[in-house]
């Protein structure tokens, strides 16, 4: 019977992998399912247990696992709660049910057992490294979340954003709310090297890419665990950022289970950026060439509009005129026009998702469907994501000896975002209608219509397709040795990812008048078409990658105690490979605009380039555990990788951590004290590594060839030139991390927490060490830089109840973290603005023994409050080689510009006058998490936020005219330096460039924005009709809830940016963070 | 019996897995060649070459050569650049100097695989193209900072030259002269003939280039001698010079005997393509008549001009860099921004068709109407500036491009077509150049002219053949000599010969001085201006203390037409009173040259760079090396006075 099932098995397996053979030779070594036929015989002399389990409140518990202790002889409970076992009389059974306390009862023939809430968890069972740990007994730092707990319910699909400040340790930050487009970043504990290192992700065992995180469907997830310290060394030379160890549900024993969650959302505009409109910028304008003609000696340099049409924008009035100083056309012009409500609006989304569980003691299974559809603030045209998301696990115990799993699982996301005009809408100001009278898109100059830019410039359409296959079956190898059993798996992943980009021209045109006469003279004067036609901005791109990846693994585990001596032992190979190709195509000058497939562009302006590349990972690994008693907790680690990025003789590298506990609450001293439901010290240290910064080829040279012309007509010629320059002598970025962290519970498990203290020691961190120029190249990256960072994480937790119906529950987090470059080799001039990774710039310059984003400045004195001060200024900053503006120019300085102080007294401003002012990087995170149910209603609010962050903006709305002729950011005005304002917070307003260089683009201190803030990310209010109620319907749990993500926030930002806003703020720049309200429903049957 | 069955299965699992795996970690580069296999061959010899074909700076190297392409900053631009002008500081950075140690590091990684190379092919002429780029690169160095540490091998990251001293600049020069040897040795069969003037670097091209640099560094030893070098200790490089190191008269006379082999060579000629219109359908073909200087630099395809001719008429370039609609666009965006504007002073140096300047010609208008000042003179002044009130085909125009067979003149007055000066605010010339313009407006208004970047031309080697011989006869040259070279060029230009009889009647005209004119006026706009101004020494006395001006608005005290004349496509007066007070206009007479020749400034020219940013003296003939190289490697010295 058994080899009958297992045949059907192998054909499942079969089918399902042809499919994915077809497309190319696979090398895959697919799992011998061999299963032998055994029988297992119980002894006699039992007795019919028959009984019920039921929930504090009377609720029948489906799935509880109810076990004969220290056996494998076991059921679980049915729908209605009810279970039977035949067991012998008396013998102890255990119940146990994931959040809720297991007992152990004396078996009799009839049963009614009350599981309790388990409001400490202690039973919880960790996700680690290649197995799971028992929470009690573990070791390492690690934070698992459940993904019920923090996922669900939240707007966004993206997991890595909805993670946001869950985890304390894990800094993840957004750029974006646009879905699919978040721009998020992870980093865990600071950060480990100049290199940004984002932390690994493994999806139930198989190395994923951090963009997976946004691909997965966030219901499917069972468990996020994050492995913080020596504990992720199992993972080797990837794991220098830490770990993310994402597990999907599985299907659970017991009858079938529907779950369907719907939910509907609408995004609403939360902080506008700070652009001025047209009356505000007309006033900044008036405001900075008045101040300018102080320098020149009077006279108002108008631009654009003259003093007569500035006025009237003063006032609020609309006009159609000659601008340009009366060069330019007759324009419209109305300071009412406003660029932002015209692109920004309310946007819908929704998402579904069909859950279908069950099975029993042989076969269990879990098929889960999902749908997500939702869109950015931009109302006019579309700019979204849709997904579909598909999984079935599969669980089989094919004997008692031989259990196997199956993951399929199939994710399909389209991201559609508009090819021109995402993130302008600040360069022209907002005085220009967006549509001219005649209805057409209106542009005076520049081709800055951003409302005719999103809705007739194309879109891009990104389809990402990922199938994900693994098979998984573990040998109970106990009949041989006890305790012992071996696995093996096998994953392949295959992405398909299509990217059809097309940009149509934009059409924009001129006002016309009424008569579609534009000109005063009477002179028939056609509207301008901007662009109407240019077939070079008429394009399709067309990207196609496909990305293969196997791995294998095999496994042996031995895992037994013996007394008070618990031992457990694995030892495993793990073997990768990673595929890749891409095939890029581009043609312009399409026949027309309905159509966007290649074919109908012009073939001579077709270009195709390909490329592929591969690399393999072959890893030997190793764990063992000892406890005594489960008091004494120690744990060794071992990792042997070997990388086909490297050169052969430094191709090999081992990892090691070790970790220990003591769980002191278990003395009996400390037991008998009777205040600590648990008490845990624990320590580690161990290595990790890093191959970020290395190319998969990176110790061979390669040739790059392209062509350019010679001849009279033209004619191609190849050229060829060797790429980079490489070196042999390179490895891994190998990080060290010591740890000791304590966990508490305290007034029988209503409080607890965790801390955390760590150091984390990079050494040999890859840089580009910077030789002078006349090296010629750019160096390559070496093993020549140390790094550090420092921190420590707290978390709280208060679970009570009040009376019967009412439990609460406050989570508190927080967490910081310092770096510091503790070696780098090689001088660098020091510069202004950020060092050790600039978030704007890719090369940047390292500076010693300062920590990541290092920030340098200016120190300001105040400002020149009078022409006497920056009289007697001058000749104290004025030397040779001076930054100084230059005196008696135009662009001298003059009253109300900043007093740079001259830090090395030197008689000159220069670089060698910046300062450290500290560093960019976001310090105090914390999270703030309530909870709270009465009776069917429950309420949640997360508040995530920082408490210091430095940040300096660049780019256009960084400062008043930092390019002059464009929209302006609002803030500044009225708070910068008047002769009534001496004391502003910012300096005077103007137009000057050099004077906007020495006030605002050559950082001052003063130009910098210390900021905290605290966001309520979600909030939600749900209602559980009652069971019994949904019960005749044939419902299990029915539950509305009502849920706002990013309702509020608190923040002390300055400059009209919203807190998570981008470091740059010029056009292309722009976002607008949403705040979404959502209501859905959660029903299972 | 089963338990082994087990057993087995579960080591031939395990057993697979492992197995397979090794072969995972032997990877090779799927999409691009290595280092290791390339080089074999004479062909992926010219291909490395070609690559160092595009690695100087002509169109296409962004915005950053804007400033040198066109002589920014000097005395006949109305263009301003702070390092020409003097007012800039030491940066932390210089773009020319990192990017040009890049290119050199390729040039050298080809040399060295040359080297290296034992195949059968003769891979002489990639490898004199590699030794010419070299001494290119090194020429450019040398006219920028002078001295500078010599890239002649691929360096190591631990390399003398790249922690070392700056070489001194003779040593740098011996570097050039050697390697152009070089080069002139090994391209002994890849020339003109050879490549067809491809754009490739051919024989001829190392000696006119060698001929270049003989009279760049003859006279700057001659007239600046070791003013710039400094001690070589704290600053500059020291004046150090080779052990075997030409004279003066040396480096003037190999300048002289190139440029001859290269005349004599005769494989080169003047482009006089728009001499008269030929093609028929052309409408009113006067009106193109005598701009072959104009379409010269424009040279595309055949509707580039009135006469339809392409690029392959053209056989006055010795080395250009060569680009294409199709496949290599210019992308400067130069018909939009006309880089090349001129100021007063070259306004004034251009001769009158009688070959004596404005002050003397009695062919001469004066100012007192826009157009006068037109009338009468070198061709190139046509070819360079807009007249006044005159129609044009080019950027901004409704049209596809240029369509000959519609005679513009007949366009109305509206500003499609038709050219008005504009003084609206202080600042402006009221000139508009017309050098690097195309008449294409289609290809115009995307940056896509994609004319060829002429290095050096003909007219070029006639010049230097005028001005080294001039040099080595102590301030005279024959008439025959003159004839010989200079006076082919003003001969395109409509401009008398230069003669002794010609300026004899006149005492401040010297034959040097007028050969430097010519050179002023037929090399406008390509990048040569500061550095003569620098090798002659007059480089202060021609760019500080004067203002840079434009169009006189009053002439001896009378006003001009300018500050009448209506705009008659929109109604307004050209010049704007209100923008331009007192200290926008010259108020007295201005020298503004070292050489008497060259007409003095009046009283009312409105000024576009005022005075005081004229303040370019002797440390600004080299530029300073950037503080940030200096703070890497302090063996670099700043050269004096920075």
């Amino acid at each position: 019977m058994y080899h009958l099932q297992s045949n059907k098995m192998m054909k499942i397996l079969k089918l399902n992998l042809i499919a994915v053979l077809k497309l190319r030779a696979v090398r895959f070594n697919l799992l011998l399912l061999m299963m032998g036929c055994f029988s297992v015989a119980l002894s006699a002399q039992n007795i019919t247990v028959s009984g019920m389990i039921k929930d504090s409140s009377g609720e029948p518990l489906i799935g509880v696992s109810v076990q004969l202790k220290g056996t494998q002889t076991g059921t679980v409970t049915d729908y209605n709660g009810k279970f039977s076992l035949a067991v012998p009389a008396n013998a102890p059974l255990t119940f146990s049910y994931i959040g809720y306390t297991s007992q152990t009862v004396a078996a009799q023939p009839n049963l009614t057992v009350v599981m309790l809430e388990d409001t400490k968890n202690l039973d919880e069972v960790v996700v680690v490294g290649y197995g799971t740990q028992k929470k009690t007994t573990l070791t390492g730092s690690v934070t698992q979340v459940r993904g019920d707990e923090v996922l669900k319910g939240k707007a966004t699909t993206n997991v890595a954003a909805a993670l946001q400040g869950e985890i304390p340790g894990l800094t993840i930050t957004r750029t974006s709310s646009r879905p699919g487009n978040e721009g998020t970043a992870i980093s865990l504990r600071g950060g480990i090297s100049v290199n940004s290192v984002s932390p690994m992700i493994v999806i139930d065992g198989v190395d994923s890419y951090e963009w997976e995180l946004s691909q997965i469907n966030p219901n499917d997830i069972e468990t996020v665990s994050v492995l913080k310290d020596a504990s992720a060394a199992i993972y080797g030379t990837r794991a220098a950022g830490g770990v993310i160890l994402i597990t999907t549900k599985r299907g659970k024993e017991g009858k079938v289970k529907v779950n369907y969650s719907g939910r509907v959302n609408t995004n609403v505009v939360g902080k506008r950026f700070p652009t001025a409109t047209g009356q505000e910028w007309a006033l900044m304008m008036n405001e900075a060439i008045t101040n300018d003609a102080v320098t020149n000696g009077g006279t108002k340099a108008y631009w654009m509009f003259d003093e007569a049409q500035l006025g009237k924008l003063m006032n609020n009035e609309s006009f159609y005129e000659k601008i340009n100083m009366g060069t330019g056309n007759l324009t419209q012009v109305d300071p009412t026009a406003d660029q932002f409500d015209a692109i920004y609006g309310t946007t819908y989304g929704q998402s579904h998702n069909l859950t279908i569980s069950g099975g029993n003691e042989k076969t269990r299974i879990l098929t889960s469907l999902g749908y997500a559809q939702d869109r950015s603030l931009i109302d006019v045209t579309y700019d979204g994501q849709k997904k579909y998301n598909f999984r079935t696990n599969l669980d089989y115990n094919v004997n008692k000896w031989i259990k196997t799993e199956f993951n399929l699982s199939y994710d399909n996301r389209t991201v559609t975002a508009p090819t021109q005009g995402i993130g302008q809408g600040i360069q022209d100001f907002y005085t220009f209608p967006l549509i001219n009278n005649k209805g057409q898109y209106y542009d005076v100059f520049g081709k800055n219509n951003v409302l005719a830019k999103l809705v007739t410039g194309g879109a891009s359409n990104n389809r990402e397709e990922l199938l994900r296959l693994g098979g998984k079956t573990t040998f109970d190898l106990g009949f041989l040795v006890k305790g012992l059993s071996a696995s093996a798996n096998a994953n392949i992943k295959i992405r398909n990812g299509l990217k059809i980009e097309r940009q149509l021209s934009v059409s924009m045109y001129d006002w016309v008048n009424e008569n579609g006469i534009g000109d005063v003279t009477g002179v028939a004067y056609p509207f301008n078409t901007f662009k109407a036609i240019s077939p070079s901005e008429n394009w399709v791109k067309n990207t196609y990658q496909e990305n293969l990846y196997q791995s294998y693994g095999g496994f042996l585990n031995y895992d037994r105690g013996f007394g008070n001596h618990n031992i457990s032992l694995m030892g495993g190979v793990t073997a990768e490979k990673s595929d890749y190709m891409q095939l890029y195509s581009y043609r312009s000058g399409m026949a027309d605009n309905s159509l966007d497939d290649i074919n109908t562009g012009d073939a001579l302006t077709a270009q195709a380039t390909g490329g592929s590349n591969d690399w393999g990972l072959v890893s030997y690994l190793g764990r063992a555990n000892y406890n005594y008693k489960e008091i004494y907790l120690i744990e060794g680690l071992f990792r042997r990788d070997g990388s086909s990025k490297l050169s052969p003789e430094n191709r090999w590298a081992n990892f090691a951590g070790v970790s220990g506990g003591i769980r002191i609450s278990e003395f009996e001293a400390i037991k008998n004290m009777e205040v600590f439901s648990n008490l845990k010290l624990r320590a580690s240290y161990g290595e990790t590594g890093s191959l970020s910064g290395i190319g998969n080829y990176d110790y061979v040279s390669g040739i790059s060839t392209n062509t350019t012309v010679f001849g009279y007509t033209g004619t191609k010629a190849t050229t060829a030139w060797i790429s980079q320059v490489t070196t042999a002598n390179r490895t891994w970025e190998r990080v060290a991390t010591t740890d000791i962290g304590l966990d508490f519970a305290v007034l029988n498990n209503r409080l607890s927490g965790t801390f955390d203290w760590y150091l984390r020691e990079n050494k040999g961190m890859l840089i580009a060490m910077t030789y002078p120029q006349v090296y010629g190249a750019t160096a390559p990256k070496t093993n020549s830089g140390n790094f550090k960072a420092k921190g420590w994480e707290l978390a709280l937790n208060w679970n009570d109840k009040i009376g019967k119906d009412f439990t609460y529950k406050v989570g508190f987090s927080l967490n910081d973290a310092n770096t510091e470059v503790t070696k780098y080799n090689g001088a660098v001039a020091i510069t202004n603005g950020y060092k050790n990774n600039n978030p704007n710039e890719s090369g940047t310059s390292w500076i010693e023994g300062k920590p990541l984003y290092a920030l340098y400045v200016y120190k300001t004195d105040g400002y020149l409050q009078d022409q006497a001060a920056v009289d007697a200024y001058y000749p104290t900053v004025n030397a040779t080689g001076s930054i100084v503006p230059k005196q008696g120019t135009v662009n001298a300085l003059q009253p109300g510009c900043v007093k740079k102080v001259d830090m090395n007294g030197d008689g000159k401003i220069t670089t060698d006058d910046l300062y450290y002012l500290g560093d960019a990087a976001p310090h105090l995170l914390f999270g703030i998490s309530l909870g709270a149910s009465y009776k069917g209603v429950d309420f949640n609010l997360f508040i995530q936020g920082v408490a210091q962050q430095n940040i300096v903006r660049d780019g256009t709305m960084a400062g008043p005219f930092w390019v002059g002729y464009q929209n302006q950011n609002s803030t500044f005005l009225g708070n910068t330096w008047t002769t009534t304002n001496t004391s502003a917070r910012y300096p005077l307003m103007s137009r000057n460039g050099d004077r906007n260089n020495w006030n605002y683009k050559w950082y001052n201190d003063i130009n910098v924005n210390n900021i905290s803030y605290a966001r309520a990310k979600t909030m939600s209010l749900g209602y559980s009709l009652p069971k019994l109620l949904v019960k005749k319907v044939g419902v299990e749990n029915l539950r509305l809830y009502l849920s706002a993500d990013n309702l509020f926030e608190i923040s002390n930002v300055k400059d009209g940016f919203d807190p998570e806003s981008k470091v740059a703020s010029g056009q292309g720049n722009m976002d607008v963070f949403a705040r979404t309200f959502s209501c859905g429903i959660d029903l299972t049957f | 019996m089963k338990t082994n069955k087990f057993i087995l299965s579960v080591c031939i699992s395990l057993g697979l897995v492992f197995s397979s795996c090794s072969s995972f970690l032997d990877t090779e580069p799927m999409d691009s060649l290595t280092e290791v296999t390339y080089f074999k061959t004479l062909e992926q010899f010219q291909y490395a070459a070609n690559n160092l074909h595009q690695n100087v700076y002509a169109w296409n190297q962004g915005n950053t050569s804007y400033e040198i392409l066109f002589d920014f900053g000097t005395d006949i631009i109305a263009r301003t650049s702070p390092a020409v002008s003097g007012t800039n500081s030491a940066g932390t950075t210089d773009p020319y100097w990192s990017q040009t140690y890049n290119w050199l590091r390729t040039v050298n990684q080809l040399i060295e695989k040359g080297d290296n190379f034992t195949g059968a092919d003769n891979i002489s002429g990639p490898m004199g193209q590699a030794y010419f780029f070299r001494a290119w690169h090194h020429f450019f160095l040398l006219k920028r900072f002078g001295g500078v540490p010599i890239a002649n091998k691929v360096t190591t990251e631990d390399a003398d030259i790249v922690w070392g001293k700056r070489a001194s600049r003779y040593e740098v020069v011996a570097q050039i002269i050697s390697d152009l040897d070089t080069a002139i040795v090994k391209l002994s069969k890849t020339t003109v003939a050879t490549t067809g003037n491809d754009g490739h670097i051919t024989l001829e091209a190392a000696k006119a280039l060698k001929a270049r640099v003989c009279l760049f560094e003859g006279t700057w030893e001659k007239y600046v001698g070791t003013t710039t070098d400094g001690d070589g200790t704290t600053v500059g490089t020291g004046s150090v010079k080779p052990a075997v190191y030409p004279t003066v008269t040396g480096f003037l006379t190999m300048a002289k005997d190139l440029s001859k082999e290269v005349i004599d060579g005769a494989k080169f000629e003047l482009w006089k393509g728009v001499e008269t219109v030929t093609v028929s359908g052309v409408a009113n073909k006067p009106y193109y008549a005598n701009s072959s200087y104009f379409y010269l630099f424009n040279l595309e395809d055949g509707a580039s001009n009135p006469n339809g001719l392409g690029k392959a008429s053209n056989k006055e370039s010795i080395y250009r860099s060569v680009f294409d609609y199709t496949n290599r666009k210019g992308s400067m965006n130069l018909s939009h921004t006309k880089p090349a504007t001129p100021s007063r002073k070259l306004m004034d140096m251009f001769l009158c068709t009688d070959g004596l300047p404005v002050q003397y010609s009695p062919n001469f208008q004066g100012y007192a109407n826009m157009k006068d000042e037109f009338k009468n003179r070198d061709y190139r002044l046509a070819s360079c500036v807009k007249e006044p009130f005159k129609f044009y085909w080019g950027f901004g125009k409704t049209s596809n491009g240029a369509v000959y067979t519609v005679d513009l003149t007949t366009k109305a007055n509206t500003s499609t077509y038709f050219y008005s000066p504009a003084l609206r605010a202080s600042g402006q010339t009221g000139y508009e150049g017309r050098k690097f313009s195309t008449e294409r407006s289609d290809r115009s208004t995307d940056s896509d002219e994609s004319q060829d970047y002429m290095h050096i031309r003909l007219p070029e080697i006639y010049l230097i053949y005028a001005e080294a011989t001039c040099e080595l006869g102590n301030g005279s040259i024959s008439d025959a000599d003159l004839d010989y070279s200079i006076n082919k060029v003003r001969a395109r230009a409509g401009v008398a010969p230069l003669s002794m009889a010609l300026i004899a009647p006149y005492s401040d005209l010297t034959l040097l001085g007028e050969i430097r004119r010519e050179r002023a006026l037929e090399l406008f706009g390509e990048g040569q201006r500061i550095s003569d101004l620098c090798r002659w020494g007059i480089a202060e006395q021609d760019m500080a203390g004067a203002p840079i001006c434009g169009v006189y608005v009053s002439y001896n005290g009378i006003d001009t037409e300018y500050k009448t004349a209506v705009n008659p496509s929109d109604n307004k007066n050209v010049f704007n009173a209100s923008a331009f007070d007192a200290s926008s206009v010259t108020s007295a007479e201005t020298s503004v040259s070292s050489y008497a020749g060259i007409a003095k400034i009046k009283a009312g020219a409105v000024i576009s760079e005022k005075a005081e940013n004229r303040v370019f003296a002797r440390k600004n003939y080299l530029q300073p090396i950037p503080t940030d190289q200096i703070k890497l490697n302090p063996n670099l010295k700043q050269n004096p006075n920075w």
